[in-house]
């Protein structure tokens, strides 16, 4: 009886062709632009116990935070957003009424950090010419290079250095593309009429399929100029199958490590896509979140979550021939409007490891900060922001996706949600609330009672791209059950 | 084929399901589609692609109780091969799943739908996919208390 209605009931939904195709995307930034945010930490759910409050506002373009041996708390506006939009960088401290001091500026956006050590901020600045390089702030705004020449330029960049328990830097490095070929998207995302000559970087050798990818040509005036392009090559360049593209260090979609004294960059592991938040667990093990495939460009991959992974130096992540440990070349990263992904490797005959945890399509997990004390609650666990989708650029999402804080249990893969607004999914300005806009980053205080929330500020979309909304950054503090300031609150 | 074939393999069905939305989207076959569109509106009003309300959408911020190993093992296994696209049990790449029969569910996941790639018994054995089905049904009553 059940097996019979289940036929029958599999054939009425086979025969409608599903949600996907036949619904609207309807991803949290596709409403109307938006100039002004109210902030209302009471629109801010979490569970029982925990506290939301406000501590700074009117930010540019944040995106990481970090505290002094003092305690004191600052934040990086990120003098970049995707539109792209590009500002002043800049190092802020926050003081204890929520005004701000500025430490430091650059003039080489996106800056993205920090991490505090032996009385500076270590940054990545990556800079729209030149080589990204990491920087070391002083209190006073003095500006070291630690290391310079990382391959910073394409659709993602050098990520925000952490320090590890053995005392160097390590910091995650983004793809130039986002499925390993030059396109027509790089040209959208600003980058390739700019800096023509970029690509991925392997940092082994690899020996490739020969896949080319024709194109329209964006770069020159004539309308039915095409090129090929190929894996881990300039726009415009392929090679024969067998090609062999030798490897380097610094290379793209990888995490290494240098000194903070600078030196030699060492490789830690690669094949991630961006490994955008870097984070040690209380037991010494290097977690990374990486933002999975996008449906755009020459190589469109759909249905490609983020990822957390549990890092084992001299590992290789799959990028770009696997998602989660999954080939590509199968059908479940095809749709009716995008092919198969075609193999780009031919050399790597082992399968990649398999991720601690897989987060929503599009969601962009990217910040994460361990709990460390009682005081706050779930210790060993994961508490991961998630920026939200900037659908429909990125692909469809029927819902918005994201715009929270998760928790994950790494043991298991259990995707929890932390802090999330209160009213419906999506941004606070898509419900016309105070709440959450786009969480990026989150940072543990230093007695692990209080989570602080960087949150980037309103972005919407629109079929010309994203728009960002300046002085929209937010950074709210959730304090733990535990935490002083909960229990003098009236 | 070697030992290396993908476990999910090509899937023709998946392939059709594309070249029939092509085929709606003709604009000969408009009477068709028409006629298609309309009982898919019946199917969508009946809650096939829609979530819950958001009162109890805040249930998720507490944990799901696990009243067994079964729906602890659907749970991580829903975290593994589900969670991407039905976030929480909820719509994103995919729709929500608080509604739907759960033995349309089990036919969904095995012959695929639409943009959802079918999982064959290679991947989820019949008791793994029964043990999401209880995790499901564990997380639609979670959800409902007010």
């Amino acid at each position: 009886m059940t097996r019979s209605l289940s036929v029958v009931s599999s054939a009425i939904a086979v025969s409608f062709a599903g949600c996907f195709y036949l619904l609207p995307s309807q991803g949290g930034g596709q409403i109307s632009p938006v100039q002004t945010r109210p902030v209302d930490a009471d629109d801010v759910a979490v569970p029982s116990g925990f506290r939301v409050e406000r501590v700074a506002s009117g930010l540019s373009f944040p995106s990481g935070a970090a505290f002094d041996d003092e305690g004191r708390l600052y934040v990086v506006e990120t003098g970049f957003s995707y539109g792209p939009v590009y500002t002043t960088p800049r190092l802020l401290r926050i003081e204890a009424d929520g005004a701000t001091t500025e430490i430091a500026r650059g003039e080489d956006p996106p800056w993205f950090g920090a991490a505090f050590h032996d009385g500076g901020f270590f940054i990545s600045a990556n800079g729209a010419t030149g080589d990204a390089k990491i920087i070391r702030v002083g209190l006073d705004g003095s500006t070291r290079v630690v290391v310079d020449g990382l391959p910073g330029h394409g659709d993602h960049h050098t990520n925000a250095p952490v320090l590890g328990p053995d005392g160097m830097l390590y910091f995650g490095q983004g793809t130039a593309t986002n499925s390993g070929v030059v396109g027509i998207d790089n040209y959208d995302f600003g980058w390739l009429s700019k800096r023509p000559a970029v690509h991925d970087i392997p940092c082994e050798d690899v020996t490739l399929t020969g896949e080319g990818y024709r194109t329209p040509n964006p770069l020159t005036d004539d309308p039915d100029d095409e090129v090929v392009t190929g894996a881990f090559q300039p726009f415009g360049v392929s090679g024969p199958p067998g090609q062999v593209i030798a490897g380097r260090v610094p290379c793209t979609g990888a995490v290494m490590r240098v000194s903070p004294e600078g030196g030699a960059v060492d490789l830690v592991a690669w094949g991630f896509r961006n490994p955008w938040g870097l984070a040690f667990s209380p037991k010494g093990k290097l977690f990374v979140t990486d933002n999975g495939f996008d449906e755009r460009g020459s190589r469109p991959v759909y249905g490609a979550g983020d990822l957390l992974w549990d890092v084992t130096p001299g590992e290789w992540y799959g990028w770009p021939d696997y998602w989660s440990g999954i080939p590509l070349s199968i059908q479940r990263f095809d749709t009716a409007t995008i092919p198969q992904p075609a193999q780009l490797l031919s050399n790597r005959t082992e399968e990649p490891p398999r991720p601690v945890a897989r987060f929503a399509v599009h969601s962009s997990s990217n910040g994460i900060a361990f709990s460390t004390s009682e005081a706050f609650g779930f210790v060993g666990q994961a508490f991961v922001a998630q920026f939200g989708d900037m659908a429909p650029g990125v692909g469809k999402s029927l819902s918005p996706v994201g715009y929270r804080v998760v928790r994950v249990v790494t043991e298991t893969g259990v995707i929890t949600p932390f802090a999330t607004n209160r009213e419906r999914r999506g941004p606070a300005s898509r419900m016309n609330g105070g709440g959450l806009e786009r969480p990026v980053d989150v940072v543990m205080s230093p007695d692990g009672a209080t989570l602080y929330v960087v949150d980037f500020g309103v972005m919407t979309t629109s079929d010309d791209g994203p728009l960002p909304q300046k002085e929209t950054g937010v950074v709210w503090a959730i304090h733990g059950p535990g935490s002083r300031v909960a229990r003098a609150a009236p | 084929m070697n030992a290396r074939t993908p476990r999910y393999g090509p899937d023709l069905r998946t392939h059709a399901q594309g070249y029939f939305v092509k085929y709606l989207m003709n604009r000969e076959n408009i009477a068709l589609s028409a006629v298609l569109a309309a009982a898919l509106l019946i199917v969508v009003a009946n809650g096939a692609c829609q979530t819950i309300r958001p009162a109890n959408r805040l249930r998720l911020l507490e944990p799901v109780p696990m009243p067994s190993a079964e729906v602890a093992q659907g749970q991580t296994l829903f975290m593994r091969y589900c969670h991407t696209c039905h976030p929480d049990g909820d719509s994103g790449l995919g729709p929500a799943l608080y509604s739907t029969p759960l033995p349309v569910v089990r036919a969904q996941v095995r012959l695929g739908v639409g943009g959802m790639p079918r999982f064959s018994d290679e991947v989820l054995a019949d008791d793994e996919v029964s043990a999401i089905l209880a995790y499901l049904g564990t997380l639609r009553a979670h959800v409902k208390e007010p």
